[in-house]
């Protein structure tokens, strides 16, 4: 049985990001290809009319899943027997990871750990290098809340030095210190650490 | 009592559920529409080989 296209209802409006890491996961884990083009169709429709309600890393995730499902249905246009033969497959998926460095490279938090994510999918014989870059991403994205604080005590101080007696209002909201890894970073770490079969790609290309 | 998440608890819930390998096998929230809605476009279809 095929995924339902019961989820494309709920997108009405921001936030867009559960339904950007659910085409990846339909793409990639359930080779629905039509599908996950359906799903970023929907949010193709959002993202035209009013680009502003994307987030920055939303904007990049969904970008960079759109190339990768534009040159999957390039690529299933051109008959399996064409790839079959001297590792050309791997050598255009390889290309298009490559493509994704390059393109995506200015982008930041969430949105880096899904590149890597997908980079890994694509570019298989590098896993364990993206694997490495993704560690340290992922704990730099954890630190960076903590770092925030120690930014804000350290005005504090500067400020206290400068203006020694004075009261001075700050006007800040953060989250809750020590809070936990959002869900998107957890899901992108769990889809990162369960791996993935090559041989899936075939599937996604093929097998409808 | 059906369970009465609101859309985006639905959506953390089910990415949680994603990430420790539960949400398709045994989804928690089956009383919860928008939980199912994501599960029904999620985990159908063929898997990884």
């Amino acid at each position: 049985m095929q995924g339902t296209e019961d989820a494309l209802e709920l997108i009405r409006e921001k936030p867009y990001y559960p339904f950007i890491l659910i085409a990846y996961y339909v793409l990639f884990h359930r080779h629905d290809l039509d599908l996950a083009r359906k799903i970023l169709g929907k949010l193709g429709e959002y993202y035209e009319k009013y680009p502003y309600t994307f987030t920055r890393e939303e904007k990049c995730a969904f970008e960079m899943l759109r190339e990768v499902t534009h040159d999957f249905e390039v690529m299933r246009g051109t008959p399996r027997e064409a790839y079959e033969d001297g590792g050309l497959l791997g050598t255009r998926l390889r290309e298009v990871a490559h493509r994704l460095g390059l393109d995506f490279g200015d982008c930041g938090g969430w949105s880096v750990l899904f590149r890597l994510l997908l980079q890994s999918h694509l570019d298989v014989g590098n896993r364990e290098k993206y694997w490495t870059v993704f560690v340290e991403e992922f704990g730099r994205l954890q630190r960076r809340l903590g770092e925030v604080y120690e930014d804000i005590e350290r005005v504090e101080r500067e400020d206290e030095a400068r203006y020694p007696g004075e009261v001075i209002n700050y006007y800040i909201l953060l989250p809750t210190r020590g809070e936990e890894p959002s869900p998107i970073e957890v899901f992108i770490r769990a889809m990162f650490e369960r791996g993935f079969d090559p041989r899936g790609i075939w599937r996604v290309l093929w097998s409808s | 009592m059906p369970t009465s998440l609101t859309i985006w608890e639905a959506v953390d819930e089910f990415l949680k559920d994603m990430a420790s390998g539960t949400a398709c096998a045994r989804p928690r929230y089956t009383d919860s529409e928008y939980y199912m809605r994501l599960v029904n476009t999620a985990c159908r279809g063929p898997r990884t080989p």
